[in-house]
């Protein structure tokens, strides 16, 4: 035995790693064209890049709001743009930009961003000994001294907006600090700062952390000594806001909202308490509250009586529908989203990236871009290409409407991609590597509608860009390198949701299975008018398939289509849904919705020999049970 | 009481007779029962041992928990956590009162394999307990070798370690401190939950060509990517130096930001991360809980790191 062999000293500052992958790696910034996260971005750069979609207007006026978006959908965006110091920050943008600020003023509408940090879930979650009523009683100290000390982030913006004429401002910060620092500490404290203001809140938030440990720790009763903020929810908050309206001229209608974000990671118990908020909330008071689909957990209250929707709150959908295959792309929605905040982000660079679009780094898209492949239209190559991969129906049909209006709409629109990319996968063999994956309008539509995927995807393109030697970018970016690169991120993102809680394995598989499905049946046959592109769930499928579903939903893995409700708790989710066209390069398949299967099919399907893809998805239910 | 003095010292050197407590863990893994077999003897009226409660008969379990038997300690085994806090508190309290007011209490604990909640409780009670007095803990850990294939890490909640949660209410943004191990994708998971504004990595490299650091570099790589920074390295088994860099590595964060530590690597390094979150109050340690499909077997090397953390 080497025991206690202790390793050699390290002399000088930290240590950082020297071996050659990771230098690599590390020379590769993580976001060459910017942070794909909008809590990650300072105020002034929230701002600068925000593209209010119109679904966010509807927040601007004094009602409740649940926010539903799938990860990555935007909604932290939203939220954080309610922001009072956000939005008087935009409102001094007089372009149309900065309509929808200028419009907030107007309404007098004060938004208090409330972040859910790691540390303030994590510690909600890992009090098991807590009774029912401690742990309500916990949630709501602490909402109420996060919410102060959000509160505190907006002082500033409020005092400017609404100081009279003859106020200085300077003397309304120091008398608004000194009477609110005065109300939380007690009156033990007195500060004539913001800094100051956070700093008594975080001396408070210790003293009760460590209160708490010494409750675990202590063989006899320990008793926590109560502050300002044991108190019912919100009240202080309430105070806070009557303080600030005693000191500023505010108009009587003028509301605050409270934003909540990321509430998904709540517990049903604490949803139950701003159900409870949501149902007595007063006039000046109201509340938007940011979570994911079918993760609104209850609708109950602390009154025996359940809030309702369009009576005591209004659902928003933050999610949005991706490009419609059937549609005309130039007039998509995301397409114009995609193509606005790109140029936002651009504009804000001063280098050789300077004036470039999306259209010009991506280029025109082989599989997608109907017009382009229009103007190239060869009916001889056509037709061979049919005769290849169409089944003899089709062939025989696009032979008899040959020449007629109908060839272009029943054959040549509803094929052409099927057939482009059959033929690419054909002649994609040994080392050549495929590029029918590629394009502004491919791009986009692997996103999903998901603004933080379509960043991620930008920033991992702009890292494949090349320069010629006068210090130029070589544009477009190579095809070649796009469809690598989009096959890999659905690579990465399928095999780390295996990790994601809660059901991350089993969604995972039933992800792998459903796609190879979709692979199989656009590669194993020959080619008709319809695709599969999309499964249908129904509640014969089972808790597992409903556990599957609600997840992949939510990780935007899985698209529901348009009439599937994904707001009411402990929804049974059935109808139709798509396969995220993130993952259309990976298993081979179109990037197109249309026609769907059972999921009962797909997982009955014979694979090798008598295997089902059923048994790999059995194998991961009965280890998660 | 407060942390005071990191001292390393020999296994060979320790005599377990001076111990008020013994505390051990059985679990799985083979490296288990190593410590104990290279001590010879142990009060057993001193020597406490805490089982897990899943696994109870996977790998080595099972001639773990006999080996323990043998020295007089039946592995405890509880479904619910507190039980085991309860344990701890009532086991540190006889200690304590073994010791009485005239010397430091003594207490040894083997963390090899166990479970970062029970080391971390005692760390707690260290630090806030109403026991006045001085104690010096001994933490023991025995390097192992991991014998299969690592399975992924299935998360199934993220949450803060008890006692280690930071204070939080006054930081708008957030820096996470990820400790690579050998699970590729547990972090990236965790990654997108917590959703950092700012993230470093550290890893254990115990020499210049170390072929653990190297795997765990090549299994990181997107994590490492992510983050834009070079992983700082530290010694797998130097509590004190470790300890040392990450304390200058976390003070250089941005004194607004929240400091979000996820030690997923060697347990010294989750250990050291329990530590500073007590030494740093905008420190919070979380915890992906999860289970792996096929428990990994992990054999002793034959090192053992021995520090000794002085409370006064």
């Amino acid at each position: 035995m080497t025991a206690s062999r202790r390793p050699k000293k390290i002399s000088g500052a930290i240590r950082r790693a020297k071996s050659p992958e990771v230098l690599e790696y590390s020379k590769e910034l993580p976001h060459a064209f910017g942070i794909d996260n909008a809590k990650q971005l300072p105020v002034e750069q929230a701002v600068n890049y925000f593209v209010p979609p119109k679904e966010f207007l509807t927040l601007l006026v004094p009602k409740n709001h649940i926010l539903l978006g799938s990860r990555g959908s935007g909604k932290t965006t939203w939220v954080r743009a309610l922001a009072y110091d956000h939005v008087s920050l935009a409102a001094s943008d007089s372009s149309s930009h900065g309509a929808y600020a200028r419009d907030a003023i107007a309404r007098h509408l004060i938004g208090i961003y409330v972040p859910a940090s790691a540390a303030f879930t994590g510690d909600l979650r890992n009090k098991p000994w807590q009774t029912e009523q401690e742990a309500e009683e916990y949630f709501t100290w602490r909402l109420n001294i996060h919410s102060c000390a959000a509160l505190t982030h907006i002082i500033d913006a409020c005092i400017k907006q609404y100081a009279s004429r003859d106020q200085l401002k300077p003397q309304l910060q120091y008398d608004i600090c000194r009477t609110l620092s005065k109300a939380w500490t007690g009156g033990k404290q007195s500060f004539t700062s913001y800094e100051g203001l956070r700093l008594a809140l975080s001396e408070l938030e210790l003293e009760h952390l460590a209160a708490i440990r010494r409750i675990r720790t202590s063989s006899i009763p320990v008793q926590i000594e109560s502050d300002h903020f044991h108190t019912d929810l919100f009240l202080p908050l309430r105070h806070a806001i009557r303080a600030i309206r005693a000191h500023l001229k505010m108009p009587a209608d003028a509301v605050w909202m409270l934003c909540l974000d990321e509430v998904e990671y709540l517990s049903e118990a604490h949803h139950r308490i701003l159900n409870t908020q949501l149902r007595s909330a007063s006039e000046d008071l109201v509340f938007k509250i940011a979570t994911m689909p079918f993760a609104h957990h209850t609708l109950a209250t602390n009154l025996n009586d359940s809030v309702r929707e369009g009576h005591d709150f209004e659902y928003v959908y933050v999610d949005r529908e991706p490009i419609d295959s059937h549609g005309g792309q130039g007039q998509d929605q995301f397409l114009a989203f995609a193509r606005s905040i790109f140029s936002r982000r651009i504009s804000h660079r001063n280098d050789s990236l300077k004036g470039v679009t999306l259209g010009t780094l991506l280029g025109a898209s082989e599989l997608l871009d109907e017009k382009r492949n229009a103007q190239k239209f060869d009916h001889e190559k056509y037709m061979e290409l049919l005769r290849r991969h169409a089944n003899p129906a089709t062939v025989a049909r696009a032979e008899r409407l040959a020449g007629t209006h109908k060839f272009q709409s029943e054959i040549y629109r509803k094929l052409n991609g099927a057939l482009l990319l059959r033929e690419a996968l054909h002649n994609a063999t040994g080392n050549t590597s495929p590029r029918i994956y590629s394009g502004e309008t491919l791009i986009v539509r692997c996103s999903d509608g998901n603004p933080r995927r379509l960043m991620r995807l930008i920033n991992l393109l702009i890292q494949r860009l090349e320069f010629n030697s006068a210090g130029r970018p070589v544009l477009p970016i190579d095809q070649g390198a796009q469809n690598s690169v989009v096959e890999s991120l659905g690579r990465e993102t399928l095999t780390r949701t295996q990790s994601e809680p809660p059901y991350g394995e089993q969604t995972a598989k039933y992800l792998e299975v459903i796609g190879k499905y979709m692979n199989w049946a656009f590669l194993a046959r020959r080619v008709g008018t319809d695709q599969t592109t999309s499964v249908e769930i129904y509640e014969d499928d089972g808790p597992v398939a409903q556990r599957f579903i609600k997840q992949a939903i939510q990780l935007s893995l899985m698209i529901p289509a348009k009439d599937v409700p994904i707001k009411t708790p402990n929804y049974t989710c059935t109808g139709i849904f798509h396969l995220s066209f993130l993952f259309a390069p990976l298993f081979g398949v179109l990037p197109r919705r249309n026609r769907s299967v059972r999921l009962s099919r797909v997982l009955n399907h014979k694979i090798d020999g008598p295997s089902k893809f059923s048994d790999i998805v059995q194998t991961s239910f009965l280890e998660q049970e | 009481m407060k942390l005071s003095r990191f001292q390393s010292l020999n296994l060979l050197d320790v005599d377990f007779n001076e111990y008020d407590l013994v505390l051990m863990a059985s679990g799985f893994e083979e490296r288990a029962r190593f410590i104990l077999s290279q001590i010879g003897s142990v009060p057993a009226s001193r020597l406490v041992v805490f089982g897990f409660d899943n696994d109870r008969d996977k790998l080595s379990r099972l001639s773990n928990d006999a080996e323990f038997r043998r020295y007089g300690a039946e592995p405890l085994v509880f479904s619910d956590a507190e039980d085991y806090e309860k344990v701890l508190r009532s086991e540190l309290l006889r200690a304590s009162q073994r010791a009485g007011a005239s010397r430091a209490v003594r207490i040894f604990v083997d963390y090899s394999v166990m479970t970062r909640a029970w080391y971390g409780y005692i760390l707690t009670w260290l630090k806030y307990s109403s026991n006045r007095g001085s104690v010096d803990v001994d933490f023991a850990y025995a390097h192992g070798k991991y014998s299969g294939e690592f399975q992924p890490l299935r998360i199934r909640e993220i949450s803060a370690i008890p006692g280690f949660e930071g204070a939080c209410v006054s930081t708008r943004s957030t820096v996470a401190a990820f400790g690579l191990g050998f699970d590729r994708y547990a972090l990236l998971a965790v990654y997108e939950q917590i959703e950092p504004d700012s993230l470093f990595c550290f890893l254990a490299q115990e020499r210049l060509s170390d072929e653990g650091a190297g795997q765990a570099v090549a299994r990181n790589q997107e994590i490492i990517s992510i983050s834009g920074v070079p992983p700082v390295m530290v010694p797998l088994g130097d509590l004190e130096e470790t300890y040392r860099i990450l304390h200058e590595e976390f003070s250089r964060q941005d004194g607004s930001s929240e400091i979000v530590a996820v030690p997923m690597g060697p347990k010294p390094h989750v250990l050291t991360c329990l530590l500073l979150a007590q030494a740093i109050p905008r420190v919070t340690c979380l915890h992906a809980k999860g289970y792996r499909s096929e428990p990994v077997q992990v054999e002793a090397t034959g090192t053992v790191s021995l520090w000794r953390l002085s409370y006064r």
